[in-house]
């Protein structure tokens, strides 16, 4: 029983390996590569999964869509591509090392100034104390749209509003919110948008991407051969070539594009509702239980199809062991990567055992993951 | 109706190094479509068997299944012309009864006739030598009025206003 569909997704929709295996064995070439015929299926294939992606998104034009190796890579590319000596940033409290590790290391490089709205332990963030951060030295924000530990979902639309109206672009990390929440990006207004192809948009690992809004140049992040305007020795102007160096994943984005058409087919919002009743379910099903503490919303808060957890004063790891051993059960201990989310919680000692769904979890699985949780709790006590 | 458009073949193109050119081909003959497409299109420049226009700075030439378009910049962007392109062909090939077929050749005025109406200074701006040189481009439809920067002073607009009218 698989529960760490936030980490990655678990199993994936059969058309996703059908498409990496006939994209492997039947076309093979490289997009912008060749002239060939099975060069112009792997560019319109390429173009045909760039569109899917721009159609979830909502964003105008396929060109819009940069694909990268997951998010991690989108978020270094803006975060990199924009701040430069001494610029201010602001960002919030519980980001992803994704986004954390960058700031911190032009912090050291560059002498860069990160201010953090803070986000409260029931998952909240104030839009005031945001705007009470941006200052004209402020070059870019960056929000995530969902803590990968805390799940979440927060107000961009009103944060990127506000930073916005100072003339600030922002950059949402929508790694655990892509494919879980419905997102349009004209909606929200954003400059920019990264997501990773390997969670909960059910695509294999090594794929992801970056929206980038009309009008809009980074600096790259990589220079190298992109099949297009091979005399010039430098980088295209152009999005998406421009941020394309190197030969592309066409395998795993073969299979991106499978996904994306699955979501589009089987609709977002039947995908947000199931996720969501299915954690409402996991946190009614432990509410009776004293000494499990939750961890964010009060149940029936939208969230990212993630709970985060604790046992009384028991270590989540052990727990994870035992869940894995005795129950056949797969969740995730620890940090999760975003210790700036466990300072909110006050578990950065500790870590939390977290729960998190995906599209083929079922009703019956929780209410074994209910029953396992509760058992180990009441031989705790 | 089109259905598929395959891309046959791309290359740098000739007038701006920066840019590609590409051969297309539509999976249905486009023929009988050309006298409907030069009906709708303004500034289209029809012979029997082919016809040539612009969208911005974007050429598209269409002649039995081939469609040729120039000056995009990557293979994402000439994808998204080719949805375009094919959703407009498809558009005018249901409208068809309700068109009538044109068959007139483009008209390009005299470069002396554009000549008279240009500031005559030979300041380079448009990035030509002389005026004269100017008005043998937009003759052609080879270059767009605005590159003539002088000739949007106030003291020329009625110039302007001539000058256009006059152009295809
Ligand atoms: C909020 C958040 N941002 C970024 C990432 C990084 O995703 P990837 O490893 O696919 O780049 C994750 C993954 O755990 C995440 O949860
Ligand atoms: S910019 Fe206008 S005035 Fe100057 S040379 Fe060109 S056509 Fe003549």
């Amino acid at each position: 029983m698989y529960f760490d569909n936030s980490a990655t997704s678990f199993p994936k929709p059969e058309c996703v390996y059908n498409a990496v295996m006939d994209y492997m064995k039947n076309v093979g070439a490289s997009p912008g590569r060749g002239t060939y015929a099975k060069a112009e299926e792997a560019n319109r294939l390429l173009y045909q999964t760039r569109k899917a992606a721009a159609r979830l998104f909502g964003a105008p034009r396929p060109s819009n869509i940069v694909f990268t190796a997951n998010s991690t890579e989108a978020i270094n590319l803006v975060i990199k591509g924009i701040l430069r000596q001494g610029d201010h940033v602001i960002t919030t409290s519980c980001e992803h090392n994704a986004v954390w590790r960058p700031l911190k290391k032009l912090e050291q490089s560059l002498g860069i100034v990160v201010h953090t709205i803070p986000c409260s332990p029931d998952g909240s963030i104030s839009v005031k104390d945001a705007e009470s951060l941006l200052s004209p030295l402020v070059r870019l924000a960056v929000f995530v749209h969902s803590s990968n530990v805390i799940g979440s979902v927060f107000p961009v639309g009103e944060l990127t509003e506000i930073a916005r109206k100072h003339g600030v672009p922002v950059l949402v990390d929508a790694s655990q919110t892509a494919g879980c929440v419905p997102i349009d990006v004209e909606e929200l207004g954003v400059d920019y948008l990264a997501f990773t192809g390997h969670k909960g948009l059910m695509g294999p690992s090594g794929t992801g991407g970056l929206y980038i809004r009309d009008g809009l140049v980074l600096d790259t992040l990589k220079e190298g051969g992109t099949g297009s305007m091979a005399v010039s020795p430098f980088q295209p102007e152009d999005a998406p070539d421009r941020y394309e160096a190197g030969t592309i994943n066409m395998a795993g984005l073969a299979g991106f594009k499978a996904s994306l058409e699955f979501i589009d087919e089987t609709g977002i919002e039947e995908i947000s509702r199931h996720k969501q009743s299915l954690i409402t379910r996991l946190m009614e099903g432990l509410e009776s239980e004293s000494d499990i503490i939750m961890y964010g919303p009060p149940s029936g808060v939208l969230r990212s199809g993630l709970l985060s957890l604790n046992i009384g004063g028991a270590s989540p790891y052990d727990i994870a062991a035992l869940l894995d051993k005795r129950y056949g059960i797969m969740t995730r201990a620890g940090l999760h990567c975003a210790p700036q989310a466990h300072r909110v919680l006050g578990t950065v000692e500790t870590g939390t055992l977290r729960v998190s769904v995906g599209w083929f979890n079922t009703k019956q699985q929780i209410d074994t993951l209910v029953l396992a949780l509760k058992e180990i709790a009441q031989e705790l006590r | 109706m089109i259905k598929k458009i395959t891309v046959v073949e791309t290359s740098p193109c000739m007038a701006d190094k920066t840019k590609l050119k590409g051969i297309t081909e539509a999976d249905c003959d486009l023929a009988d479509l050309l006298p409907y497409i030069n009906a709708e299109v303004k500034r289209a420049d029809y012979k029997p068997g082919s016809i040539s226009f612009k969208r911005g700075i974007i050429g598209f030439t269409i002649m039995n299944k081939n469609i040729n378009i120039t000056k995009f910049d990557n293979l994402t962007h000439l994808y998204e012309l080719l949805d375009w392109v094919k959703e407009f062909l498809n558009d005018i090939e249901a409208r068809k009864n309700s068109i009538t077929p044109c068959y007139d050749l483009l008209k390009y005025p005299a470069p002396t006739e554009i000549y008279k109406l240009l500031p005559k200074t030979n300041c380079g701006q448009c990035g030509e030598r002389s005026c004269m040189a100017f008005a043998g481009k937009l003759s052609r439809m080879n270059a767009e009025p605005e590159q003539c920067v002088p000739m949007y002073n106030e003291e020329n607009s009625e110039k302007l206003k001539l000058l256009k009218e006059i152009l295809p």
